[in-house]
């Protein structure tokens, strides 16, 4: 009996143990994770809910330093652009706290580029967690009702000229159409996000 | 010796499978695989401790811990280590591949993806969450028995070479 009860302790234990060291990751489907008082890099906070006239969210869990993501940047403002007037909102948050990606370098590097999308830094790093975000960049599209309807990585190929299908692009059409994804989860590429903690990248 | 026909046969495989046969042979040329490819090179290997770094030249932590793989090639070849490198850069930037390598004095068969850095490239060669460095190590039966990097064990050298010292001891017996 006793030997049951310390069984069942120990399984709860570990079960705990987990818990707390995996972090949350989210699925399609479900509700996006609020976040709220990040500041950008027009040195202002922003939350979740202030995007609400938007149609559909990209958020895209990016940064200064990664020479992926830096291949991104114009595509994502390029993104931004075409879908922009048809109420998309592309968001990019960076959550790494390395010096070359902080609130400093990011204003830098939005202006160097011309970023006509909100560049926001979560320092707490808690943004990334909640979504799962892995790598830079890492992208999560919301509907009209803010679930997650696609999780994964912006197209199929960092180089331009191999690109062969554009994930969020074809989200994004089939969103704006009444339509599911035609792939709602893709793997995502890119440098891996410097949590902190190092048992939040599990 | 046998290192030598390793890369060889390596190199030849990749001849025979791949459009870039010519260029592969050629002197400091990476031979471009994908994932069946890479799979006959890892069955080659079969009977040896195999360790294989997927990397990119465009990666800092990737460079950073090069020549810890370099250094882990040199120590434990002679037990029975084999390490393969495999790079994720776009095919196109061979160069910068080749470049690299010889700086570190990579004496060991390297490869590019064939789908560079590209969504394909994880699912094809099972890069857990898409970060690299990402490092496999397998058994002399071929069996993955772990890996490092994100998603998997931190890749910090020592406890690389801890896993490359514990396998190379329990299967040389």
């Amino acid at each position: 009996m006793i030997r049951t009860w310390n069984l069942a302790l120990a399984l709860s234990l570990s079960a705990l143990l987990m818990t707390n060291l995996s972090y949350a990751k989210v699925k399609i489907g479900d509700p996006a994770p609020a976040w709220s008082s990040l500041v950008g890099v027009d040195g202002k906070d922003h939350n979740l809910g202030e995007y609400r006239n938007s149609k559909v969210l990209v958020i895209v869990f990016t940064c200064n330093h990664c020479p992926v993501a830096k291949a991104y940047e114009d595509r994502l403002i390029e993104l931004q652009k075409d879908f922009g007037p048809k109420g998309v909102q592309v968001i990019a948050i960076n959550v790494n706290n390395i010096p070359p990606d902080r609130l400093d370098k990011m204003k830098e590097r939005a202006a160097e580029k011309g970023f006509n999308f909100p560049y926001l830094y979560d320092s707490t790093q808690v943004s990334g967690h909640d979504y799962g975000a892995r790598v830079t960049p890492h992208a999560f599209v919301l509907d009209k009702s803010r679930k997650v309807v696609y999780v994964g990585a912006i197209d199929d190929s960092q180089a331009l000229d191999s690109v062969k299908v554009r994930y969020v692009r074809d989200a994004l059409d089939a969103l704006l159409a009444g339509h599911k994804p035609p792939k709602a989860e893709t793997k995502a590429f890119g440098c891996g996000i410097k949590y902190d903690d190092k048992e939040g990248s599990k | 010796m046998t290192r030598g026909l390793a890369w060889l046969s390596a190199t030849a495989l990749a001849c025979l499978v791949t459009a870039g046969c010519r260029h592969a042979a050629a002197p400091g040329r990476i031979p471009i695989v994908d994932e069946k490819q890479f799979a006959a090179v890892l069955a080659e290997n079969r009977g040896k401790v195999i360790l294989v770094d997927f990397w990119a030249t465009w990666c800092g932590p990737c460079r950073e811990l090069f020549p810890h793989t370099v250094q882990l090639h040199r120590h434990y070849a002679k037990r029975g280590l084999a390490v393969l490198t495999v790079s994720l850069d776009n095919p196109p930037a061979e160069a910068e591949v080749s470049q690299f390598l010889a700086s570190q004095g990579a004496d060991f068969p390297s490869f590019i993806s064939r789908y560079g850095t590209s969504s394909k490239s994880i699912e094809a060669f099972e890069v857990d969450e898409g970060a690299i460095p990402y490092l496999k190590l397998y058994d002399r039966e071929g069996k993955l028995y772990k890996a490092f990097g994100q998603g998997a064990e931190e890749p910090i050298p020592e406890r690389i070479e801890a896993a490359v010292k514990e396998l190379l001891a329990r299967t040389s017996a």
